[in-house]
């Protein structure tokens, strides 16, 4: 790999973690509440969080890898700038796909818990 | 180094590096699993559930690793190492389908953790506490 095409790639790299930090910041103190009061069980709700965060991440590094740069250094600057973007759509896509995941689930956890509690 | 000899070597690096990383998943979610399920009345389930934690973990990322082919519309395998090019392509794709997979896996282990714990909530006090459930 061209020092070109790694550059290219670490900036996608990092664009998608940044984007999964972001998630993450914006998410985990107010997931956390709600796992608290939902499942009242300390290691329950370490293990949705660490379980989320890792999603995340494992969402950010395929959407990334799985972009492959293959160009030469005569190649355009907007060749790599559509890559990195290809790769980001990607990395957004997988991001997407687990935050809809992980909304369903936590939403039944929560319902269904509270149901539970209050009987 | 040539071509043959990177595909070896990358092959075998990619693969052990998906048992770390299913190794590194499972040491992430292992204590505050066990701390959950020490807490279900059936200690059978909760056994089960915790043999089977790393083995649901370590074989999604083999089969990420594994679920690449090198192989496409019948290349040989000289046409295969041609290009180094095509072959960090593919091991990228096995990163990728690692990533994936395990991430679904993680997934599917909230949903297993989930119904656990609803059905042991379901019935709290017919369970003896270190009894297996009948």
């Amino acid at each position: 790999m061209s020092a070109h095409n790694l550059t290219g790639f670490v900036i996608l790299l990092a664009l998608s973690l940044i984007l999964t930090f972001t998630i993450w910041a914006l998410v985990s103190k107010s997931l956390q509440g709600l796992l608290n009061q939902a499942l009242k069980l300390p290691d329950g709700t370490t293990f949705y969080l660490r379980s989320f965060l890792i999603g995340l991440l494992l969402a950010a590094f395929a959407g990334a890898l799985g972009t492959t740069f293959n160009f030469k250094p005569s190649d355009p600057f907007m060749e790599y700038v559509w890559k990195v973007a290809a790769g980001l759509h990607e990395a957004c896509e997988l991001c997407l796909g687990l935050l809809l995941g992980y909304l369903v689930l936590v939403t039944i956890l929560v319902a269904v818990l509270r149901a539970k509690h209050e009987q | 180094m040539s071509n043959e000899q990177y595909l070896i070597v990358s092959y075998f690096f990619v693969g052990g590096l998906s048992i770390v990383i299913g190794m590194a998943a499972y040491a992430c979610l292992r204590r505050p699993l066990a701390g959950l399920v020490r807490a279900f009345p059936n200690r059978n389930l909760a056994s089960v559930i915790r043999k089977l934690f790393p083995a649901g973990l370590l074989l999604p990322a083999l089969a990420g690793f594994l679920s690449v082919s090198y192989r496409s519309c019948d290349e040989s395998y000289e046409a295969i190492i041609a290009d180094r090019a095509y072959l960090v392509g593919k091991n990228q794709a096995q990163l990728s389908a690692i990533c994936l997979f395990l991430m679904l896996a993680v997934l599917s282990w909230g949903i297993v953790v989930l119904l656990s714990l609803v059905s042991q909530l379901r019935r709290p006090g017919r369970a003896g506490d270190g009894e297996p459930n009948r």
